[in-house]
């Protein structure tokens, strides 16, 4: 019992942090609530970084993944809560806070998940706090709009997941992963695939994964940019983490043919990665263009989980989401710095703002760098990872060949993207001002300046430190 | 344990997910598709009572345990999107979706 107690302790310490911060609203303490998340959220930070491995019966199970991706949610967590402190009132605090702990929450139980159950209440929780911070703007018909759309479509495929799950708990008769795989491992009667696709569905679209990605474009442009960055980043990371439990343990490795779960993976990449490229040049809006550069990116970690049989293959998808996560943060902030109306985001909008506040346009123009997969940022060497373990599977057996055109896929994706990024550099930098701006830039808030800071040198250093990557490839496999 | 009657259940929460589906991809009003999702829910939590009831092993809780937990969620679910539309509708004074469109690229 002591020892669930410890392997729990940062979601435990979350849910007290929680608690705490609605009762600070109650209290009418609500200048306090940033500083008791923040506390609390960093003492969650500390116990998972000293809590032991483990699994607590067959629901949750805090393994190399998982003990890799609390740290990494709980950092972030850090990190959007420091820059909500400095952009929001105070009045705001509670309510932001609690609903940013909430998706932390989420994404704590959705990581360590080894149970469908937990899976879904994960990704609900996820999902609820997620919708309310996309429409957090009330009054604004955007962001109103952007909630809307979110909670209208997710619901819909968090629905569809959930029958899927019924359907294989009746058939299969377990909901735990292992008893999945083990069932499966003996024989895959077509009903039982069938409701596992179907299961699988809420994780797709929590990944925004082309066909489950129609939602993102919309809610990334209407919703509030640090709403954005909040769900844009701690789900993902959850997916991947859940994603690679998953398929270790419910995808056995004696399955008639591997090949095709790797091949179905393979796909999903390629189609994200080649829609998101192709619909990004054409977006005007540059949180539209995070937008898809977030679908190709999840297509980018789906390729390296694709090449599951190579050694290498899912440190490159940690090392993928250490360098997307911080980049991701970094541009949105530096856009929600940037943009001369707080929501609008359109590149004509933001013509000129670099000159206004020069450093936080070269924080944006080192994000958006990473994100297209420039040396010698982190993005780069993500990139570079990935790409040799799709190539080096897919050359070595002839029935994993559709990894080479995925392969393809994603360096024709980061070419076609890269003209994307460019686009809202030129905004920011290369033209003109609108004429009747007049009014004083106000001092950057040192919050959001510091968090920048550390989003940048997290994207520079992680490029520099070349060994990085071989000590993560350690650590999920000692 | 009397006689099996799971393939009826299953029909009814058949049915009850496709009318849901159905609600949600034609419906135009947004009320009209939350609706329809929570059809959805309904027929998984009335599916997972049904296989707890006749096809799990005996002791085995986890459908009835799914069953509560898809309730709760369902009514969360249901009163954050109903604070949305409500403030969809208060900015725009309509929460058709065809007609509330102003997100593109």
């Amino acid at each position: 019992m002591s020892e669930t107690l410890m392997i729990l302790a940062p979601e435990l310490i979350l849910t007290a942090t929680l608690l705490a911060v609605l009762l600070s609203d109650a209290a009418r303490w609500r200048s306090f609530a940033y500083l008791l998340a923040l506390s609390g959220t960093l003492c969650a930070l500390l116990a998972s970084a000293l809590a032991p491995r483990g699994t607590v019966g067959d629901q949750l199970a805090i393994d190399a993944w998982a003990a890799l991706a609390r740290p990494a949610i709980l950092l972030s967590a850090v990190l959007l809560l420091m820059a909500a402190r400095s952009l929001h009132d105070d009045d705001d605090g509670p309510a932001w806070a609690a609903l940013l702990l909430a998706l932390a929450l989420g994404a704590l139980v959705t990581a360590a998940s080894a149970h469908l159950l937990p899976l879904w209440l994960g990704l609900e929780l996820m999902s609820l706090s997620g919708y309310a911070l996309a429409g957090w703007r009330a009054g604004s018909r955007r962001s109103a709009e952007a909630g809307m759309k979110y909670v209208l479509f997710g619901g819909a495929a968090s629905a569809l997941s959930l029958y899927g799950m019924s359907h294989l708990y009746g058939l299969a008769g377990r909901l735990d992963f292992a008893g999945i795989g083990a069932m499966l491992a003996v024989d895959q009667p077509l009903p039982v695939t069938a409701a596992l696709l179907i299961a699988s569905v809420g994780l797709a679209y929590k990944l925004t994964l082309v066909p489950f990605h129609y939602y993102a474009p919309d809610v990334y442009q209407g919703a509030p940019p640090l709403a954005v960055a909040s769900v844009g980043t701690l789900p993902k990371i959850a997916a991947i983490a859940v994603l690679v439990r998953a398929l270790s343990s419910a995808v056995p490795e004696s399955l008639v043919s591997p090949a095709s779960v790797s091949g179905l993976l393979a796909l999903l990449a390629t189609a994200s990665l080649l829609v998101a490229a192709l619909t990004a040049v054409v977006a005007r809006d540059a949180q539209r263009i995070i937008a898809y550069s977030a679908i190709a990116h999840a297509g980018s970690m789906v390729l390296a989980l694709a090449a599951r049989p190579h050694s290498s293959a899912t440190a490159a998808a940690a090392f993928y989401l250490a360098a997307y996560v911080p980049a991701t943060i970094g541009a949105l902030l530096a856009l929600a710095l940037l943009a001369p109306t707080a929501g609008r985001t359109a590149l004509v909008e933001l013509a000129g703002s670099g000159q206004r506040r020069p450093w936080t346009g070269v924080a944006l123009v080192v994000c958006l760098a990473s994100l297209a997969g420039l040396p010698p940022l982190a993005g780069f060497l993500a990139k570079w990872g990935v790409l040799r373990a799709a190539l080096e599977v897919g050359l070595g057996a002839p029935e994993r060949s559709v990894l080479l055109w995925a392969a393809g896929a994603l360096l024709l994706s980061t070419a076609i993207s890269a003209w994307a990024y460019l686009l809202i550099i030129r905004a920011v930098f290369f033209q003109p001002a609108p004429a009747q701006q007049t009014t004083a830039t106000p001092p950057l808030p040192p919050g959001v300046a510091a968090v920048l800071a550390l989003c940048v040198a997290a994207t520079l250093a992680l490029g520099l430190w070349l060994s990085g990557f071989a000590v993560l490839l350690h650590s999920l496999h000692p | 344990m009397g006689p099996d009657h799971l393939g009826s259940y299953l029909a009814i929460a058949a049915a009850l997910f496709t009318t849901g589906v159905l609600a949600v991809c034609t419906r135009r009003n947004a009320i009209g598709v939350l609706i329809g999702i929570e059809l959805m829910l309904n027929a998984a939590a009335l599916q997972f009572v049904a296989y707890g009831r006749f096809r799990a092993p005996l002791g085995d809780s986890i459908g009835q345990a799914a069953a509560v937990f898809v309730i709760v969620v369902a009514a969360a679910e249901a009163a954050v999107a109903l604070a949305l539309l409500f403030a969809v509708y208060r900015t725009l004074r309509d929460i058709d979706l065809e007609r509330t469109r102003e997100l593109a690229a």
